[in-house]
């Protein structure tokens, strides 16, 4: 089995799915943001294009030729609108059969000119700065000679510029907003795409060390695999497991047999037998046996809580006869060893639970056995049924001979036994029965000493 | 505090290293072998006194060379670039506009509050600082309270009926010579369809031509004339005071101002005092001096508010369309044609 810590664990898929859709975010967002901005510098660039050709056909008609003279008159308003808007610095150039008439001689555009429905447009550097301009050609008749007019006008670009920038900073809250809210669906996305995956995940922690049920969650299509696997494979190590318990079980009873054949014919040895040595012998073996078959019985046992918890039979069964009944079936072991063994009940034989009788049956049983076993010889041992607080207590409580030499939490594993154990025939299975059928029945089991050498194991049952 | 050190008035000097032609010219603050800050313009010493005076006061440490000449002189000077000053102040609007609209003034970064109300400024290059009203005199003692003319028809109408006593005894600027003079007629022009008429009438009276508005005002107190068209307010209000028979009059159809603006020369070789003076000049205190001590007007002037028919010349760069050769030619042969008959 690999160890889980030695996984390398990648990038989880929620982080994986959340860097992906914020990525997809992030390219939309500023490519949304740079196509709005071009759609926002097309249209001024338009709108500036819009005033230069207004301007410049409001030039053109105000040019005259008298007596083969061309006269302008610049019209002052178009001139104090071009610059109004936005403080923009204006130039322009008006030449005449390509010699220059009026404007700034020394502008320098030496491009072609449109006409007057299609003046040409377009940016060009001056001084320093880049300017949009409108060039346009005129041919006007003078004395039947045509007379070539170019003018070309330029204003700087305060006003775009200004412009863009007013509307790109509105644009960049428009486009941090949407990122963000983008990512914030990036990240709701992300969580309900992994839930399933996180149930499917939970169904399965959640389990006890035993529970082998198959997975049965809900599980989206793509992790159906997965999950038939996992079941595949539960199902599997099910059998095996069972397998095994069936072949500890049946090995467990055909042990048994023989081992009651050698204890009987030993016993028979042993009072037939006078030799001393022999009988020590025979002693040792019979007292081997007895380990053994007791072993192998707690093991049927165990085997047996273990089925049972996979296939619990619950009942409804009332605690105080359940408990009084096993009393009385282990007075008269109590009286082979001397020892009080009382029961004492608060509750009544109505009240009933809903349980598995044989688990709880198990769990009393060994429990039982270990307190008479274990009693100090000539003391007593207390069974108690209490109810507190929407639970119901059963505490068996015995004196022990050697109560410090007790570690409690020592106690509940498989096969280990407390110190105090010579000449006791056991296995150390008892407890870890206890324990697994209390598991299966939802009761807690606690062992713990009290005052005097007294211990106390106390089954805790819900109401 | 030391101030006003020593003033020198030289009249037609030429200074032969800068080829400018220096009308006056007066030192503040410290004497230094060469001043802190030179500023170069065409408002008359005795006008723009007051406030170079307190600026001195404050900052006595500075050496102050104000030095005036004709507004065509100093946008000659700046395009040649041959100058040393530091700030240029004109009341030529529309030479001062090509200036800043030409590329040979230098960016002042004031804060929006610093710089003014935002129709007395062009970008950061050019500021207004102070407004003139353009009115016209009369003399006093030749007319009475009665039938004063108030408007351009009515004076049409007042020049027709007393042609007679009128004839050689209105003046007006010579718009060839005079920058400013220009600039108010053309401004005239465009305002009202009623100046053409106007420049008619006052053609068939023989209207004397003049260079500026202090001679025009002196010979309206000695009688010499009786009316003169398109007068600076500051400097008629001012000999007014003085003058007896001088009465200013600002025509209630409309009446122009000038706003004298500041630029900072390309060629500035300390623009950062000159941003400090003219800080100085739109700060509230040097607003209030503008307004109290020399007869112009403050740009915030109550007077704006209350007189709705003062109206600034805008400045923007329509003005820079009389300056074209072609529309400039065009304008004086009209005048020419309407004045001299």
């Amino acid at each position: 089995m690999v160890d889980p810590a030695r996984f390398n664990p990648g990038l989880s898929i929620r982080n994986r799915l959340l860097l992906q859709l914020g990525v997809v975010a992030f390219v939309i967002s500023i490519s949304l943001f740079l196509l709005a901005r071009q759609v926002i510098v097309q249209a001024v660039t338009a709108t500036q294009d819009g005033l230069l050709n207004a301007a410049v056909q409001s030039i053109v008609d105000k040019i005259t030729v008298i007596d083969g003279t061309v006269s302008l008159d610049l019209p002052y308003d178009t001139f104090s609108l071009l610059g109004a808007v936005g403080e923009d610095r204006i130039f322009y150039r008006i030449a005449e059969n390509d010699r220059f008439l009026t404007g700034y001689e020394d502008f320098p555009y030496d491009g072609v000119f449109g006409d007057l429905r299609a003046p040409v447009f377009g940016n060009i550097e001056y001084l320093g700065e880049t300017f949009r301009f409108a060039a346009i050609e005129n041919i006007l008749f003078s004395d039947d000679k045509p007379q070539r007019l170019t003018i070309i006008i330029a204003q700087s670009q305060n006003f775009q510029a200004s412009v863009q920038t007013r509307i790109s900073n509105n644009l960049l809250l428009v486009t941090l907003a949407f990122l963000l809210i983008a990512i914030l669906v990036a990240y709701l996305t992300a969580n309900l795409t992994i839930r399933p995956i996180d149930r499917f995940t939970m169904d399965v922690k959640q389990r006890g060390p035993t529970d082998l049920r198959k997975v049965s969650a809900d599980v989206p299509i793509e992790l159906l695999p997965l999950a038939q696997s996992l079941n595949g494979f539960i199902s599997r190590f099910r059998s095996a497991l069972r397998q095994t318990e069936t072949f500890i079980a049946e090995a467990a009873h055909h042990i048994r047999t023989p081992l009651s054949v050698v204890k009987s014919e030993s016993e028979l040895a042993l009072r037939k037998s006078k030799n001393p040595e022999n009988r020590e012998h025979l002693r040792n073996i019979i007292q081997a046996v007895d380990w053994t078959n007791r072993s192998a019985t707690q093991l049927l046992d165990h085997a047996m809580v273990l089925y049972r918890i996979e296939r619990p039979e619950k009942a409804k069964l009332s605690l105080q006869q359940t408990a009084g009944d096993l009393v009385s079936q282990f007075q008269p072991v109590a009286a082979l060893r001397d020892l009080d063994l009382r029961f004492s009940s608060d509750v009544s034989i109505e009240e009933q639970v809903l349980l598995d009788r044989t688990l709880l049956e198990a769990a009393l049983r060994n429990l039982l056995d270990n307190a008479l076993k274990y009693a100090k010889p000539e003391s007593g041992v207390n069974v108690s049924l209490t109810r507190a607080d929407k639970r119901f207590e059963i505490a068996i409580t015995n004196w022990v001979s050697r109560p410090e030499s007790l570690n409690p939490s020592k106690l509940l594993k498989k096969f280990k036994r407390g110190e105090n154990t010579e000449n006791i025939v056991g296995s150390g299975l008892g407890l870890s029965i206890v324990t697994e059928a209390a598991h299966a029945i939802g009761a807690e089991f606690t062992i713990r000493k009290i005052k005097r050498g007294a211990i106390c194991a106390v089954l805790s049952i819900a109401c | 505090m030391r101030c006003l050190v020593y003033s020198l008035l030289v009249i037609c000097l030429a200074s032969a290293a800068q080829a400018l032609t220096i009308e006056a010219e007066r030192h503040y603050g410290t004497t230094k072998p060469q001043p802190d800050l030179q500023i170069l313009s065409s408002a008359d010493i005795e006008v723009f006194e007051p406030v170079l005076s307190a600026y001195a006061r404050s900052n006595s440490s500075l050496h102050i060379r104000y030095v005036t000449t004709s507004t065509a002189e100093i946008y000659d000077a700046v395009v040649s670039s041959e100058h040393n000053y530091d700030l240029i102040l004109s009341s030529a609007m529309d030479l001062q506009m090509k200036l800043a609209n030409d590329g040979f003034a230098l960016p002042v970064i004031l804060s929006d509050r610093e710089a003014g109300p935002s129709w007395s400024h062009w970008q950061d290059k050019l500021f207004g600082f102070s407004l003139e009203p353009i009115g016209m005199v009369i003399s006093k003692s030749h007319f009475p309270e009665r039938n004063i003319p108030n408007n351009r028809r009515s004076l049409i109408s007042f020049l027709r009926a007393n042609q007679a006593e009128l004839t050689g005894k209105v003046a007006t600027y010579d718009v060839s010579q005079s920058g400013a003079g220009f600039l108010f007629a053309t401004q005239d022009a465009r305002q009202s369809d009623s100046f053409w008429r106007l420049a008619e009438v006052m053609g068939s009276l023989k209207t004397k031509t003049y260079c500026c508005s202090g001679q025009m005002l002196d010979a309206v107190n000695r009688g010499e004339l009786l009316l003169a068209y398109n007068v600076i307010g500051s400097y008629a209000e001012k000999r007014s005071q003085h003058l007896a028979n001088l009465r200013v009059i600002y025509p209630q159809d409309y009446t122009h101002m000038l706003l004298r603006t500041a630029l900072v020369p390309r060629e500035a070789h300390a623009p950062e005092r000159a941003r400090d003076f003219l800080k100085f000049l739109l700060s509230k205190r040097g607003q209030a001096f503008i307004e109290e001590n020399t007869g112009m007007l403050s740009l915030t002037s109550e007077l704006l508010i209350e007189n709705r028919h003062f109206r600034p010349i805008r400045l923007d760069t329509g003005l820079l369309v009389y300056l074209d050769r072609l529309k400039q030619d065009r304008f004086l042969d009209e005048w020419k044609e309407a004045l001299v008959q």
